[in-house]
């Protein structure tokens, strides 16, 4: 394992230091795994990830390390963009490229490389996105061939987010899944497996919470078997640079990442080692802007601009919402949220990952009697 | 037995009321009792005078929203309904909600009371809730409150538009944070909102009875 995972991660600081980054986050933690048909093994977890936001293209690249006694290891990578159109600013193509070696005791050791490409639609607080994926597999000179087809839909709700895929997935690998519980003996020719997945997310002040569950229907020859798993993770934000987070569940064999049906139990602490972007250079403001346009019927709209990383929390209160915290939206480049507001003095204010509550850099300070801070918009 | 019966009935009848009222205002759900019947001290005697209510509850809510102790949200409460109070004396004799809300808000940023009479006297039928905001922006953006009182209700006297107001308040926010001096960018500004006003009228040689 020394060698891909010094490979990894000197990747990893090349690209980083190529292609001065907006922001580099470290995972490191423990954890406890547990493959179809073996005990448990103590783990320790090293993952770094770089991210590089510009106008209309976000690229990104991971790496991460995962290491158990008894040799099981896997050393995974990830390099993925994104890009934006100009003329269509809704519609946004993703396409990356994974690759993992891995050594693992329920499976031989080996590698596998997979392409991916996905287009997503936006449509306000949600969107739809359909993809493909196509990868390889090698154990010991065989090479076994994955691809997939995925489609889906997200949406934002208050401060719950949740997100419906469905992926099915045809499979050349025997190996992966006759080590999984699907299906019980290896037969021969390829697997074909449906994967129904939900994801919802909460949000609260400091602390996200995470649910997925995923029922998968699979078809080997002959050998028809359903099954289901379940993942529950929640991250506590120390710092606007500092989070703990804690994972359990199943997580079911993947193919095209080589991923085997394991159980596991995680704790890490994920920390932000670098942003370049407002949120961190200039953390009091966080480069948070606000602006009032009228509108036809006599009102106006107040558009809030945060540019804090796309991966943030950032919400927004004050008396359009009561100072109940609204979460803002992902749009473009930066976080926004429009409300609509009447003639005369409004105040509001943002935050970004639970940290204190801060008037945008162009409105006008004001404090309030509770020791917090505000901006005043005046709304003609 | 009656009068027990008498007595849980008026407790009963009095915690309904005290629900009733609590829910009608939407006072937050997290604060505790002793907050919530402060509070609600505070609402009954504003409404008993006329204020608008929901003000205040929304400053409570602003204050557990915020995480405040419950005495410091009582305090502000309390504090809002005076200047409440104030400023719908001031802005007499029939200010909207607005009105009154934006006259308390230049009142907690240091604008006199007096000045919300004069700005009520130079704009007597049209809502006073912009140029109260735009003179509250000025006066937290620290120019001295009297001098800018002074250029807005000028502005007003003289025809100024609530656009025109409002956007003398950008532009002086705007030259603040390019560096210049607070009044030296009112004053640049309100000259220039001042040239789109149509001129005073000329003084009359016959407005003054005692001279021939």
């Amino acid at each position: 394992m020394r060698g891909p995972a010094a490979v990894c991660l000197l990747f990893a600081a090349h690209v980083a230091a190529a292609q001065a980054p907006d922001e580099i986050r470290m995972e490191a933690g423990v954890a406890s795994l547990r493959q179809a048909g073996n005990t448990s093994r103590g783990a320790g977890v090293l993952g770094v990830t770089w991210r590089r936001s510009r106008e209309r293209v976000v690229t990104t690249a991971s790496g991460s390390l995962t290491s158990a006694r008894d040799s099981t290891g896997t050393a995974v990578g990830l390099l993925a963009a994104r890009y934006q159109f100009a003329r269509f600013p809704k519609w946004r193509v993703e396409t990356g490229i994974s690759g993992a070696v891995f050594g693992l005791t329920s499976l031989r050791g080996g590698g596998t490389a997979a392409l991916f490409t996905r287009v997503q639609r936006a449509h306000g607080p949600g969107g739809l996105w359909a993809g493909a994926s196509s990868g390889t597999t090698n154990r010991f000179g065989h090479n076994m061939q994955s691809s997939s087809l995925d489609a889906g839909a997200w949406g934002e709700f208050g401060r719950t987010s949740a997100t419906v895929t469905g992926v099915m997935t045809r499979s050349y690998d025997t190996d992966l899944m006759a080590a999984s519980s699907l299906p019980s003996r290896r037969p021969v020719g390829a697997f074909v497996v449906r994967d129904a997945t939900l994801t919802l997310q909460q949000s609260f002040a400091a602390l996200d919470l995470l649910a997925i569950g995923t029922v998968r229907a699979g078809e080997g020859v002959a050998t028809r078997v359903n099954d289901r798993a379940m993942t529950f993770a929640a991250a506590f934000y120390l710092s606007p640079v500092a989070a703990l987070t804690v994972s359990s569940g199943r997580q079911l064999a993947d193919p095209l990442r080589a991923l085997p049906d394991s159980k596991f139990l995680s704790v890490s602490l994920r920390i932000l080692l670098l942003r370049r972007d407002p949120t961190v250079l200039r953390i009091d403001r966080y480069g948070a802007i606000a602006f009032v346009r009228r509108s036809p019927d006599g009102g106006a709209v107040l558009t809030l601009r945060v540019l804090a990383n796309s991966s943030a929390r950032v919400e927004a209160y004050g008396t359009f919402s009561d100072w109940q915290p609204v979460p803002m939206q992902w749009v473009l480049d930066a976080w926004e949220l429009q409300v609509p507001l009447p003639t005369g003095p409004h105040r509001v204010a943002v935050r970004v990952n639970g940290s204190q509550w801060r008037a945008p850099a162009n409105l006008t300070r004001v404090t309030d009697e509770f020791g917090g801070e505000a901006g005043l918009v005046v709304v003609p | 037995m009656t009068l027990r019966r008498l007595f849980l009935i008026s407790l009963a009848s009095g915690a309904a009321a005290s629900v009733a009222h609590a829910q009608a205002a939407r006072l937050d759900a997290s604060a505790d009792l002793g907050l919530r019947r402060a509070v609600e001290r505070e609402v009954v005697a504003a409404r008993a005078i006329g204020l608008p209510e929901r003000l205040l509850i929304a400053k409570a809510n602003e204050g557990i929203a915020k995480r405040a102790t419950p005495k410091r949200i009582t305090d502000a409460v309390a504090a809002l309904g005076k200047r409440l109070q104030v400023a719908r004396d001031q802005l007499a004799p029939n200010p909207s909600e607005d009105e009154i809300a934006a006259g308390a808000d230049a009142l907690y940023v240091g604008v006199p009371a007096p000045i919300l009479k004069k700005m009520r006297a130079a704009w007597p039928d049209r809502s006073l809730a912009l140029p109260l905001g735009v003179l509250t922006e000025l006066v937290a953006k620290g120019l001295p409150a009297n001098r800018a009182a002074q250029v807005v209700t000028d502005l007003m006297a003289r025809g100024a538009t609530n656009v025109q107001l409002y956007a003398l308040a950008q532009s002086v926010q705007g030259d603040v944070a390019a560096g210049w001096a607070p009044e030296a960018a009112l004053d640049l500004r309100a000259r220039g909102v001042m040239s789109l006003l149509p001129p005073a009228p000329a003084a009359s040689a016959f407005t003054n009875p005692r001279r021939p």
